[in-house]
């Protein structure tokens, strides 16, 4: 199974275009967004590209109009809940959450859950970077962030069960 | 540093009633190395053993998030040691590494607050 993962759009629509046009030449089975969508039009814009993909999100800390955001992803089809989220594929739980506070405090919760070996994959956004590193063998995912505010757009690709992650940008 | 606990002593008795350890977070605020506990959020021991515990990664995610809501901070963690001394075992010190804020140990002999610092326990003021 291939996972695409994106993070932080914060209502930039061209690279979000961008991003999924890159993450579709992966063949992805499921799409995974960790927050920050700011608006709710933005849901449209993945659900166009998901269309037989399921598509699962959480809310970040920007993202202040939850119930216009819920009702959008009703409408097209997404799975949106508040953070954190657990997924499970084929026997292995993945553990989502947005972020908290600053970079710095957002890994340091990371790392402790990695360390906890409860999850076979912590995977978060928030920190506006990409990061990729093993745990104990847990893989510790930020796909950094697709708005490119404060670096270049990017997204990751996971495979499961390998939990094999790749980190790509887009320029 | 000081941790002020207040009532929340007696509720720290009141979890010596379990056989198994039981684990939490307080969210407070520290404020020139006192730290004031404004709220005490149990989360699972998801081991569900009378001698280590093993705090949900889950709750720990929802504290934090209580915490920022509130303003505040997830500024302790404690846990219960149902049969033994209110001292860090070495689990718990490998532990305090990780969630590298004062750990209080509620036992029946007492209640004690540790912090981890360059490697060593030391212990921390209860009020």
């Amino acid at each position: 199974m291939i996972l695409g993962v994106i993070s932080d759009s914060h209502d930039n629509i061209k690279n979000l275009e961008k991003v999924l046009n890159q993450i579709s030449k992966f063949n992805v089975d499921v799409l995974i967004h960790l927050g920050d969508f700011i608006s709710p039009f933005m849901l449209k814009f993945l659900a166009e590209y998901a269309k037989n993909k399921k598509i699962y999100a959480i809310y970040g800390n920007n993202d202040g109009d939850k119930l216009y955001l819920k009702r959008e992803a009703d409408l097209y089809k997404i799975q949106i809940e508040e953070q954190p989220l657990i997924l499970n594929f084929d026997g292995y739980s993945i553990f989502l959450f947005h972020g908290f506070g600053d970079s710095e405090k957002t890994l340091s919760i990371a790392y402790s859950l990695a360390k906890s070996k409860v999850y076979s994959s912590i995977i978060f956004g928030h920190i506006h970077k990409p990061y990729l590193n093993y745990v104990n063998g847990i893989l510790l995912l930020s796909p950094g962030e697709v708005a490119g505010i404060f670096n270049k757009p990017s997204f990751a690709i996971i495979n499961v069960p390998s939990f094999s992650g790749k980190i790509f940008y887009i320029e | 540093m000081k941790i002020i606990l207040g009532n929340l002593v007696q509720f720290f008795k009141y979890l010596l009633k379990y056989e198994e350890e039981k684990t939490g977070v307080l969210i407070g605020e520290n404020k020139d190395n006192v730290i004031y506990v404004k709220i005490a959020m149990p989360v699972e021991n998801i081991l569900k053993s009378k001698v280590e515990f093993l705090a949900n990664p889950y709750d720990m995610v929802i504290a934090h998030l209580l915490a920022e809501n509130y303003g505040l901070n997830v500024v302790s963690l404690y846990h219960t040691h149902p049969s033994g001394l209110p001292i860090p075992s070495l689990k718990d010190i490998e532990g305090m590494k990780l969630w590298p804020i004062p750990w209080i140990i509620i036992s029946k002999i007492g209640i004690k607050g540790w912090i981890l610092k360059d490697g060593v326990t030391e212990e921390v003021i209860l009020a």
